[in-house]
Parts: C-alpha cells; sequence; structure tokens
C-alpha cells in the first residue's frame, strides 16, 4: 500500500472530508497493517494537540487601546490650560534670543551674512512674545487609534503660536481651519511640511513622533481637524477669547 | 448571518454610528490577537499588531468590498502584519516563552501538559511562515478551507496542499521529540 494514499486518506480524515468509500478503505487499511495504524495515530495525536491549545485572552486593556480617545470622528472643544507652560517659555525665550545674539554677534563680526540656514534656525528658535497680561494658552488632543496629536495655542495680543506634537504609527495630517477675513498664517517651523491656501493650512506630519510650530496673526477661533488615510480622525476647536 | 451583520456594523461605522466599530473590535479583537500571538509567538507583537490592524481597518473601512467576509479580511491584514515582522526579523522571528495558564489540573500534570503545549507552539513556530500561517487559521482560528484561501488570496488546493505539508512536518517535529 503506498504510504502516501494512507497520508491523503488521514489528512481527509482530519478535517471530516472522507467519503464512504474512502472511509471503509482506510478502516480496511489500519486493520491489516501495524505500520499504517502508527501513523494514523501519529496524525491524530498532533491534530489533538493543536486542537488542545486553548485560545489566548488578549491582554488586559487592548481593547481600550484600540479605541484609545475613540477612532470615531468626535468632537472635543479645547479647554483653557494651565499657566505653568509660560515660565518655561519665558526662559526658553530668553535662552534662545540670548544664543541668537551671540551668534549673530559672532557672524558678523566673522564677515559673513547669516545665511539660509541662519534664517531658519532663527525661525524654529524664535519664542513667543513674553506673554502680557493678556496672553492665554489652550490645549486640545486629537486622537485617534496609534494616532496622538497634541496642540497648544498661545495668544499673545494679536499673535497667535499653534504648537503640534503627534505620535503615530502613520503619516497623519492636520488642518487648520481659520476665518481669513480675521486671522492669517505667518510661517511655520518644524518637522512638518505645510501647505496653506485660503482658509486652511494643512500641516503633513510623518510617522514616528513630530513638533511643528506655526505662527499665526489675528484672532481665534481656529477649528482643527486630524486626517488619516483621506478620512476625518478627530476634531477640535480652539476658542480663545480675543485680544 | 455573521457576515451580514459584520457588513451592517460596517456600514453603521461609515454613516458615523461609533458604537458600530467598538462591536467590531469587541468581536474580533480575541481573534486577531491570537492569529498573531500563534504567528509570531509574542504577546507584545500580537499586541501591537491588533492595534495596528484595527486602525488599518477602520481608516480603510470605505475600501472594504461586503462581497468578502469582514473577518477575512481583517484577518488577512493581520497575517501580513505578522508576516512582515518574521520578514524583517529573518527567518523564525524572536519567539519568546509563552506560559499557557491551566486549569483542573496538578502542578504535576499542569507541567507536563505546559510542557506539550509550549512544545506544539514551539514546533508550530519553526514552521516556514506559508504553512504556519494554514496551520494558525485553521488550528486557532478554526476557519474552513475555503476561508483560508481566501484570508491568504489562494487556490483552496493550494491551501489543502499547504495544510498537508505542515501537519506532516509537525507530526514529525513532534514525534521525533516524543510528544506526539
Amino acid at each position: 500500500m503506498e504510504r502516501s494514499r494512507l497520508e491523503a486518506l488521514v489528512q481527509a480524515q482530519l478535517d471530516d472530508e472522507l467519503s464512504t468509500a474512502q472511509r471503509a478503505e482506510l478502516a480496511s487499511l489500519l486493520l491489516r497493517d501495524a505500520a499504517a495504524r502508527r501513523l494514523h495515530d501519529e496524525f491524530q495525536r498532533t491534530d489533538r494537540l493543536l486542537r488542545d491549545i486553548p485560545v489566548a485572552e488578549p491582554p488586559a486593556g487592548l481593547r481600550e487601546a484600540i479605541l484609545a480617545g475613540s477612532a470615531r470622528p468626535e468632537r472635543s472643544e479645547a479647554v483653557p490650560g494651565p499657566r505653568r507652560w509660560e515660565f518655561a517659555q519665558r526662559i526658553a525665550a530668553t535662552v534662545v534670543g540670548g544664543l541668537l545674539i551671540v551668534g549673530l554677534a559672532y557672524l558678523v563680526a566673522d564677515g559673513r551674512a547669516p545665511g539660509t540656514a541662519l534664517q531658519g534656525s532663527l525661525e524654529a528658535g524664535r519664542g513667543p512674545q513674553l506673554p502680557g497680561p493678556a496672553a492665554e494658552e489652550a490645549r486640545a488632543s486629537l486622537h485617534a487609534a496609534g494616532i496622538a496629536v497634541d496642540a497648544v495655542l498661545h495668544r499673545d495680543g494679536e499673535a497667535l503660536r499653534l504648537e503640534l506634537g503627534s505620535a503615530a504609527s502613520l503619516p497623519v495630517e492636520v488642518a487648520i481651519r481659520i476665518d481669513p477675513r480675521s486671522t492669517s498664517f505667518a510661517g511655520g517651523a518644524g518637522s512638518a511640511s505645510l501647505a496653506a491656501s485660503g482658509d486652511e493650512i494643512v500641516v503633513r506630519l510623518p510617522a514616528g513622533r513630530q513638533r511643528t510650530m506655526l505662527d499665526l496673526s489675528g484672532a481665534a477661533p481656529l477649528q482643527l481637524e486630524l486626517r488619516a488615510g483621506g478620512r476625518v480622525l478627530n476634531t477640535a476647536r480652539f476658542a480663545l477669547s480675543g485680544p | 448571518m455573521s457576515d451580514n451583520v459584520d457588513a451592517a456594523r460596517v456600514r453603521d461605522c461609515l454613516a458615523g454610528d461609533p458604537r458600530a466599530f467598538e462591536a467590531l473590535v469587541a468581536r474580533y479583537e480575541r481573534p486577531v490577537y491570537n492569529v498573531a500571538l500563534r504567528m509570531l509567538r509574542n504577546p507584545e507583537d500580537a499586541r501591537d499588531i491588533a492595534q495596528s490592524v484595527f486602525m488599518k481597518a477602520w481608516l480603510s473601512l470605505s475600501s472594504y468590498d461586503p462581497k468578502y467576509k469582514f473577518y477575512s479580511w481583517i484577518y488577512r491584514m493581520a497575517i501580513n502584519e505578522s508576516l512582515n515582522i518574521l520578514r524583517s526579523r529573518g527567518r523564525d522571528g524572536e519567539p519568546v516563552d509563552e506560559r499557557i495558564p491551566m486549569e483542573g489540573a496538578g502542578p504535576a500534570d499542569e507541567l507536563v501538559a505546559g510542557q506539550t503545549r509550549e512544545a506544539v507552539l514551539a514546533a508550530v513556530g519553526r514552521l516556514r511562515p506559508e504553512h504556519r500561517s494554514v496551520i494558525v487559521l485553521r488550528y486557532f482560528v478554526d476557519l474552513p478551507y475555503e476561508d483560508i484561501a481566501q484570508v491568504l488570496e489562494l487556490d483552496p488546493k493550494t491551501v489543502k496542499s499547504r495544510l498537508y505539508t505542515a501537519r506532516q512536518v509537525l507530526k514529525d517535529q513532534l514525534t521525533g521529540r516524543g510528544v506526539a
């Protein structure tokens, strides 16, 4: 008897696909051949061992992690945040400003004009104006499964600075909708690419951890939309009081 | 019936019903996690893959074709993500010790049963990825040939052939180690 024929019959038996005739054929083979019985038993035991492996329970919190912040479009109103960053901003602005002055002085003394790279770093490192009494700050979080974008809006008079920090496993976009009659886009710096047109500034954030700043002039409110794969995942609205 | 339920949930989700996606996650969280766990033998990787699969599923729900079973679509993503990890790490990945708790057995029985299961899972983990995929879908998610074929985008005859080979390899490994 061919071993391959026996194996085919045993495998068909494991999948419950034996015809009546094949069942009789297998029974006959097993009756008269000890080697066939041994092979049959080995396949049966292997099949049973595989079936006995229990279903593993997903770790606690997996579902919540999947739905973290909800993978569905949902509105969240930004609320004014604590003022604890203001002190850090003042320090950072002072330090960055001081370094830039020293750097500029060095370059001027060296007889070279500041180049594009320096202008870029000036842009990226420029701190917000020291906030006066009317300065405000608001925060919002835009979440979807595997994506987290934190937004902080600083306002000092008509100067608005929006900081976006993202952690995402795929490229995402944050669209900032403004009212062009009252607000204008002044520029941005960071790891994202920007596209501004009319009432919308689109920030394309690569996957991974990214940080980007945008400077605007005018008045809130600003509407933020988190997008990925051509879909809006979440929205938030900044509604700081006007200057 | 369940296919219709899934298709309706996808429609509801696309229409903006937030509970529809939660229901799909509740239904398929466990099998998706198990597919990834049995493919990779690493609970952390399986967790990451489950998260990633559901995120991608949600993002591309509008491209889901309801003429196919929803679970075929989502299991395919889980298998493909697992295969990507296996490819990125070399042939076998980095299987970790995965202890399976048992109920109703004494310490000695538990030890033996645990060792046996560990040996079986290790043998599955040594299979070539294409054979491992069919074993995982057949035994750990309990799919019939036709559904495995749909998940893996293969002809059912190819699935049958791979399952045949995988069982032979497993039998030889387990009998060779005195497990089966």
